[in-house]
């Protein structure tokens, strides 16, 4: 005889417990009445209230219960199973009952809190969820967590200096780094940028030596000029499909900078944000790194003048492009962002021509490897501007991006002093709404600024007009309350933070929601801001909110952390919610497998009476117990464990039971 | 509740670190534990012993708004939920002793020092709220119905003081409402740091008021306000369409004692005069500072305070996580204000820096001996092998 069956003719015996919260759900709900109605019920043995259920007396009551009154089912009555149905669950393990014969409700947010006017009906909609539970529990049948075993390797995905940090901390710590970069050097937007707030170090003096770390460490595999292209699998066994660039130029290359003076082809060069070309063989930046020449292919018309030219013979225009597929057991996203670009037609008349800039390209402005060897010299004239304004909030806090950027205002200050540290006679004005800062030290930055002459007007620009060689700024002034122009001989537009453009695919790759401003959503915004909603993905940087390069380090260590506590371990346990299809009754119409959002759902080729035939088959790591496939299936070939047919019809049954003209019953997420 | 069940963690509360030996990767801790009076191994924090109990005295987890009893557990849930004797208050009598069935009651306990060895320190020792009683102009300490932030949290919580009714200190119901921001904050006669925390509680804290008195009103009285987080502008956008009233002003509280209100007086920036409105409650949006006995334990622990007085991380860019002493971890507002977010973000960071220094370079388990790179696309075998070709053999 299985056990199933002897489950099946074992007696009932059901516990119930209603949660008190402290008044979170006693001030609404009559807590006393659903317990007493709860032991009405059939199969119920004990009912009882606490205080607390999820405090030590609460959860020792239940195994005491257990232990006396011999219960082999469980409900508790409190607030979300998201956050203490785990907590139950384990109580019932320790009372020696399989956790899955186990059902919560949430009678605080369900009942107390959004029926807090109407105490009668709260009650009385408790316990019906209460009704419905012990409904549910009756059938339920006892599961066994899944155990998947965990690849003892990371894929990062993005080399900024969030990546970067991730990949050392992980491969410190002993496990290997597969570090994957779409350019061809590492350190991503920062090493653009010319300082750090508030300190005023040079970028490089923190990120190079981050670079180096995981160029040079024996666990990380640094791929740069490299794409992800596929991803599957699931925590623990992510295969990762990554496409490189050809390498046109290997190790050998000392980046003497001969190929590039025979190189004939010419372009933009996006590392200086537009100011100057490149050729098609070009060092990306002076610092780049890994330190050597790469080929833009789509540029380069292979004439073989750089091959001859390089006497190390380190050029190979044959090289192609090449793919291939890593385990990881975890991953973590480190795209980044990308800073808003005005689009044509502004009112701050910025359009790459006039003396209107972005702050990064002031950036390359004021750095001494940048166009003008970090003179802010107007594009117009090349002279030195002797009154610069700044604008807040472009692309930031207005409707269309109504996100605040958060590091924009300390960029400003940042900038406006280099500027006021080189050149004092320099008149700087800066237009903002709040300034925003948000570390211990920034108040003093912001002050120094203040101290050194910097003008800040607390004044809504409403247009910039090129007039004669100079700006025109026009604002309506919040203090003096009246529209003032200014006339300036260069503005710098504060501009904010947009996601990376690889958001969207890698997102959808994954599986990672995005919220509503369209950067990554984090598990928990409070308590878990480096989880996502998919078990084993991380975030680290930017591609989570705009950050300053302090915070990304240390979102990033934060997300080494959460892949070392998973890669410590050589199998780990998943819940057992989770479907599971018969073969036998699947007719192979696998609507299922096209509707599955986890792509958990796969076709398997199986012979009946000699033919071949398609049945879905549900790759049970993959599967996060949505139930999207057993709601679609027409056959009631797939059960949604935990939540099958059967439990479903008897919570429908139990609810309605009573005055169903006067319900409306909706089953909605497992929350 | 994680921490409390989380098998690799043992929760050693009501204790002090006295002293700390040895050196990165072999340290020697002191702590110093503190009586309970109470056998916490038999209390069962069934709570019958607080009905007995004849003595009451200022709650100060409820920020003094409530009294609790000389036998105490601070909050319901507190974890580990055991009941505590403060001595100040207890009187001897004898009658928690009577009623415990489980006779944990011991008022012999003295404290104890015990000596434990660990590899590296995690200092996470939190941060005090400001005192606006020094501050006259908002006659807090001497008027009821000016309340701090802290106390407001009190007043909003379900399973505080007033069970989440929102009344004053006198005990009237709240319909208008004004925080008063940068309390303490950004200010060269008390602390020049901004907390970043507050905006945000503030917005949060006038939401709350108009969803349980629709009509409230609700001011906030700020300079900037930082709501530079995920979805904060957001939030706050919302809060302003929905009728929250945001006025760039410091303003001075006064006292109507025939009503017992709070009278608001405030340069109206609108309208460019000064205004004066009588409220139900002033909030004063009081920002961090060092915790007490933070010089003790920086001196404890041989580590560096910052020029506010938080405790120094080794580098503000770089090491924020780490102090200049090497095995001494930092983590949440002990090193600066936080939200909560990035002071979890900054307890994970801290978390791997541990783990990194604790490893030494050994991962914790077997890993495999295939190198994916190497493997031809073929799928290494499972359990173990994946693509770690080096991993373990360096250290």
């Amino acid at each position: 005889m299985s056990s199933d069956s002897d489950h099946e003719n074992e007696e009932l015996r059901i516990g119930v417990y209603v949660c008190h919260c402290g008044l979170n759900i006693a001030q609404t709900v009559d807590c006393r009445s659903a317990a007493e109605y709860a032991e009405t019920l059939p199969d119920v043995v004990v009912a009882r209230e606490n205080m607390y259920s999820c405090a030590d007396p609460g959860q020792i009551q239940i195994k005491d219960d257990v232990a006396e009154f011999g219960l082999n089912r469980v409900v508790v009555a409190a607030c979300s199973v998201k956050m203490h149905g785990p907590t139950f669950m384990n109580v019932c393990t320790e009372a020696g009952l399989n956790p899955y014969l186990f059902q919560m409700v949430n009678i605080r947010e369900h009942c107390s809190w959004v029926h807090m006017q109407d105490k009668e009906g709260a009650t009385a909609k408790a316990k019906d969820q209460i009704k419905m539970a012990v409904a549910a529990v009756r059938t339920a049948k006892p599961l066994e967590d899944r155990i998947v075993p965990m690849a003892d390797s990371v894929v990062v995905i993005g080399g900024g200096v969030s990546g970067l940090q991730s990949a050392v901390d992980i491969a410190d710590a002993g496990y290997r780094v597969h570090l994957v970069e779409k350019a061809p050097y590492l350190g991503g937007r920062s090493v653009q940028l010319n300082r750090i707030f508030d300190r005023m170090e040079r970028i490089s003096c923190v990120v190079t030596p981050l670079i180096m770390r995981a160029l040079n460490h024996p666990n990380i595999n640094v791929y740069t000029s490299t794409d992800v292209e596929e991803i599957t699998g699931y925590i623990g066994n992510f295969k990762v499909k990554i496409r490189s660039l050809g390498r046109f130029v290997s190790d050998e290359c000392d980046a003497c900078g001969k190929c590039e003076g025979v190189c004939k082809s010419e372009a933009q060069d996006e590392f200086q944000v537009g100011f100057g070309k490149r050729r098609a063989i070009h060092l990306p930046h002076k610092e780049s790194l890994p330190y050597r020449y790469v080929i833009d292919p789509l540029l380069c018309e292979d004439c073989g003048a750089c091959a001859d030219a390089c006497p190390k013979g380190a050029i190979d225009l044959s090289a192609t492009e090449t793919e291939e597929t890593i385990t990881a057991g975890a991953i973590v996203l480190s795209i980044g962002g990308q800073p808003y670009q005005p689009e044509e037609g502004n009112r701050w008349a910025y359009d790459g021509s006039n003396d209107v800039f972005t702050a990064l390209e002031m950036e390359r402005l004021l750095h001494s490897e940048g166009p003008t060897a970090g003179r802010p010299l107007r594009r117009t004239d090349g002279n030195l501007p002797s009154r610069v304004a700044f604008i807040q909030c472009v692309g930031s806090r207005d409707e269309e991006h109504p996100w605040c950027s958060r590091i924009c205002c300390m960029n400003t200050i940042k900038e406006a002093l280099t500027i006021k540290a080189r050149y004092p006679h320099v008149r700087v004005s800066v237009y903002h709404d709040d300034i925003r800062l948000y570390k211990k030290e920034h108040e003093d930055f912001y002050r120094l600024a203040r101290d050194s002459g910097v003008a800040f007007l607390r004044a809504k620009v409403s247009e910039v007009r090129p007039k004669d060689g100079t700006l025109e700024v026009v604002a309506s002034d919040e203090i003096l309350d009246t529209e003032t122009r200014q006339d300036v001989d260069m503005v710098v537009l504060a501009t904010g933070t947009m996601r990376s453009e690889d958001a969207q695919k890698l997102g959808d790759m994954l599986k990672v929601p995005t919220s509503g401003d369209g950067f990554f959503l984090e598990a928990h915004p409070k308590l878990r801001p480096l989880e996502t909603a998919i078990d084993g993905v991380f975030l680290a940087g930017t591609c989570q909110y705009p950050k300053d390069i302090g915070d990304c380090l240390l979102q990033a260590g934060g997300a080494a952390a959460k892949c070392l506590g998973l890669l410590s371990n050589e199998l780990i346990q998943l819940d057992a919610i989770i479907s599971h299809i018969d073969q036998d009754k699947c007719n192979g119409c696998l609507v299922c497998v096209k509707k599955c959002p986890f792509a958990a759902v796969v076709t398997d080729e199986v012979e009946i009476d000699g033919k071949k035939k398609k049945r879905a088959r549900v790759i049970e790591a993959s599967c996060k117990g949505c139930g999207v496939c057993a709601a679609r299936c027409k056959q009631g070939a797939v059960e949604a464990q935990g939540f099958t047919d059967e439990q479903i019809d008897d919570q429908i049954d139990a609810a309605l039971e009573e005055d169903p003209g006067g319900k409306i019953l909706a089953f909605v997420c497992h929350w | 509740m994680e921490a409390a069940k989380d098998k690799g963690i043992e929760l050693v509360t009501n204790t002090e670190v006295t002293a700390v030996e040895g050196e990165p990767g072999n340290y020697r801790v002191a702590l110093t534990h503190k009586p309970w009076y109470v056998d916490i191994d038999k209390c069962s924090g069934c709570g019958a012993c607080v009905d007995v109990c004849p003595i009451t005295m200022p709650h100060e987890w409820e920020q003094g708004l409530k009294a609790r009893k000389a036998i105490y557990a601070l909050f319901p849930q507190a974890a580990p939920l055991k009941y505590v004797i403060d001595r100040e208050g207890c009187v001897e009598c004898g009658l928690c002793m009577q009623v415990c069935g489980l006779d944990a009651v011991d008022l012999s306990q003295e404290p104890y020092t015990e000596e434990v060895e660990v590899g590296a320190i995690v200092v996470a020792s939190g941060a005090r709220v400001f005192d606006p009683s020094v501050i006259e102009q908002f006659h807090y300490g001497k008027f009821e119905n000016v309340v701090t932030n802290m106390e407001f949290e009190r007043i909003c919580n379900a399973a505080g003081p007033t069970a989440g009714e929102l009344v004053r200190p006198d005990g009237k119901h709240i319909h208008s409402i004004a925080f008063v921001q940068c309390v303490g904050s950004r200010d060269l006669s008390h602390n020049r740091w901004c907390s970043f925390f507050c905006c945000m509680a503030a917005v949060k804290g006038g939401r709350l008021v108009m969803e349980h008195a629709p009509g409230a009103e609700v001011m906030v009285f700020y300079n900037d306000l930082r709501a530079c987080g995920k979805g904060f502008e957001e939030l706050y956008t919302r809060s302003v369409e929905e009728g929250m009233k945001f006025v760039r002003s410091i303003p001075s509280v006064h006292v109507n004692w025939t009503s017992n209100n709070p009278i608001i007086v405030y340069e109206d920036p609108d309208e460019s005069r000064v205004v004066s409105k009588e409220i139900d409650l002033v909030v004063l949006s009081c920002g961090l500072e060092p915790a007490e006995g933070t010089s003790q334990l920086a001196e404890l622990l041989s580590l560096e305070k910052d020029a506010y007085g938080f405790l120094a991380e080794r580098h503000p860019t770089d090491g924020v996580a780490e102090t200049k002493r090497k095995g001494v971890f930092i983590a949440g507002i002990c090193q600066g204000p936080k939200d909560i977010p990035d002071a979890a973000t900054h307890g994970s960071a801290a978390a791997a820096k541990v783990g990194v220094f604790l490893s030494n370079g050994k991962p914790q388990r077997k890993c495999g001996e295939v190198d994916i790179r190497n493997s031809g696309g073929v799928e290494p075998e499972f359990p173990g092998g994946n693509g770690s070709g080096e991993s373990g053999q360096d250290a």
